[in-house]
């Protein structure tokens, strides 16, 4: 298996201490394509009044169009909520609330375009909230610590060794703490831009950086390559 | 070991929840809940337009039924005496207060007597005053205090003149109890039809009460009706009310207030001579009274008024035996005056 580097721009080392003067792009000015079901918030210009044009018309109490703004997101965000936690347990119940709040506060919105990035905020936020939760009570012995379901993140197409590595990334970020390991898993998990991790953390793009270093670091100095290279 | 180990996680190996189960599942819950509540924005543009509208609607129709339709009602636990000392109203105390000398119009009075024991003080001073009222049938007097006392009496001792009001309706009613009643029970129906806001009932009981000058409700009476029908703007009515509690209490509790009254009355209908000797008796019955620089100042201002007033004669049409030095007589105040001479 042929390694790489995961993050050429943290690989310099001068990067996440230089002051980063660039203030993060805010969401409503991100271009998205909504129609993808990926998982990225891709810049382009091609579909982008269709999403304008659901938003206003949902705005307008149209559950059509609503609904048709669900479809086009719903695994976008399904993907956020399952990849940040490691596990499907209550994801659906994340991307219901995202869903329900985001129709409440759709007038909020200032530029319909970032729908998309708007919506991956709310999850990201409702998916951070949970994490912490569940860590306080795990660590005052209330519940147990949640396990990785590997299945409800790896492909059944996946081949072993993406398996064990994503066994192994994930068992490692959960003792990473929420921040550090979201920002990581929405930079090389869900593979997004630094700008669009820091939109969706709501954050600046220093800080998105600076956990996503700190992560990178941690995750560096404890994974063990399960093949080695040249090995079968 | 560093992050050179630290493979790429590709995006074939991850799991996509695009329009899977999940995703179907969460629109079914989702439509069932964003079709219950109304639009927010639609919700919104209600509350700060269409409510405070809806509320300055509701709170002027509040307004303008309060004002026309409802009439101010008295509390009912609200009471000028107490009633706890309530005596049976014929007979023995009448006779013993009939006995006691009446203090003289300097000796201050009590002043927490109780209701009835201000009626009783109230029918020393009236046995001995002379009347203009047609005098009391002391058979009904009798006959009431002898049957036992009546549901309505019973709660109005109580205080709930509501529920009073509704027994009385329900045994006959205001005038069938009334005219049956004692002047004691007549006291009680004028409180009663003071705490529903009948004003009308309150002074047809009120002058029954009078119907019996030697009761020692009577002057009571006559100072509550006073009150009311100053209240409900028969002026005349209650200054003659006012001068006929002067007469059965000269000395009482609101001897003082009812001169004054008697006063007030005079100075609204601006009758100078009236007020002259009504100033006058005040302040012969009470040298130390309260109002009494007020009355003097207010007589002096309504004799000045009534000077500058007079109608000045025309020369045009002045008689001859005007033409003398003789001065011009001030009617209304110098006249009485000029008779008295003669």
């Amino acid at each position: 298996m042929a390694y790489v580097f995961l993050c050429p721009e943290l690989s310099r080392k001068q990067a996440p201490l230089r002051p980063i003067l660039v203030k993060p792009e805010p969401a409503h000015r991100l271009r998205l394509i909504p129609g993808l079901a990926g998982t990225e918030l891709h810049p382009a210009a091609d579909s982008e009044p269709e999403d304008e044009k659901l938003v206003a018309r949902a705005r307008r109490a149209d559950l059509v169009a609503f609904e048709a703004l669900y479809r086009r997101h719903a695994g976008f965000a399904l993907n956020l909520a399952v990849r940040i936690q490691g596990t499907a347990t209550d994801a659906e119940d994340i991307v219901h609330d995202a869903f329900l709040k985001a129709h409440e506060q759709l007038a909020e919105l200032r530029d319909v375009a970032a729908f998309r990035a708007w919506l991956g905020s709310i999850v990201v936020r409702l998916v951070r909230t949970r994490l912490r939760r569940r860590r306080l009570l795990s660590s005052l012995g209330l519940i147990s610590p949640e396990p990785i379901e590997l299945d409800a993140v790896a492909s059944p197409h996946a081949d072993p060794e993406s398996r064990v590595l994503l066994a192994q990334v994930y068992a490692l970020l959960q003792t990473l703490s929420s921040d550090d390991r979201i920002a990581w898993t929405l930079r090389y998990v869900d593979h997004h831009r630094l700008e669009e991790v820091a939109n969706l953390m709501t954050c600046s793009l220093a800080t998105a950086k600076r956990r996503i270093l700190r992560a990178q670091r941690y995750l560096s100095a404890h994974f063990v390559p399960a093949f080695s290279e040249g090995e079968p | 070991m560093s992050r050179r180990h630290l493979p790429q996680i590709s995006k074939a190996a991850l799991r996509d929840y695009g329009g899977s189960e999940q995703s179907a599942a969460v629109w079914r819950r989702l439509k069932v809940e964003l079709r219950a509540p109304a639009p927010l924005e639609r919700r919104s543009a209600f509350v700060w337009v269409w409510a405070p509208a809806l509320a300055c609607v509701l709170f002027g129709s509040g307004v303008v039924v309060g004002a026309r339709f409802i009439r101010p009602q008295a509390l009912s636990f609200v009471q000028a005496e107490p009633r706890s000392q309530l005596a049976p109203a014929a007979g023995p105390m009448t006779a013993k207060a009939s006995l006691e000398p009446e203090p003289g119009p300097g000796v201050p009075q009590p002043k927490a007597a109780s209701s009835r024991g201000h009626r009783q003080l109230s029918s020393v001073a009236s046995s001995s005053e002379p009347f203009n009222l047609r005098p009391a049938e002391p058979s009904a007097h009798v006959t009431a205090t002898a049957t036992p006392i009546a549901e309505w009496q019973r709660l109005v001792e109580a205080g709930d003149f509501a529920a009073a009001r509704r027994a009385l309706d329900g045994q006959g009613g205001f005038d069938v109890a009334m005219a049956h009643a004692s002047p004691s029970e007549l006291m009680s129906l004028v409180d009663i039809a003071r705490a529903s806001g009948d004003r009308g009932q309150a002074i047809s009981a009120l002058r029954q009460v009078l119907a019996h000058p030697d009761a020692p409700e009577a002057s009571l009476a006559a100072w509550t009706l006073g009150n009311l029908l100053q209240q409900a703007g028969d002026q005349p009515g209650a200054a003659q009310a006012f001068t006929l509690y002067r007469r059965l209490s000269p000395a009482g509790d609101f001897a003082e207030d009812a001169a004054a009254r008697q006063v007030d009355v005079a100075l609204a209908e601006g009758n100078a001579e009236l007020v002259t000797q009504l100033v006058a008796d005040y302040a012969r019955d009470f040298p130390q009274g309260r109002r009494l620089t007020e009355f003097r100042r207010a007589e002096h201002a309504l004799l000045h008024r009534d000077h500058e007033e007079a109608p000045k004669p025309d020369p045009a049409h002045e008689e001859p035996e005007d033409e003398s030095d003789e001065p011009h007589v001030v009617p209304s105040a110098a006249a009485p005056a000029a008779s008295d001479r003669h």
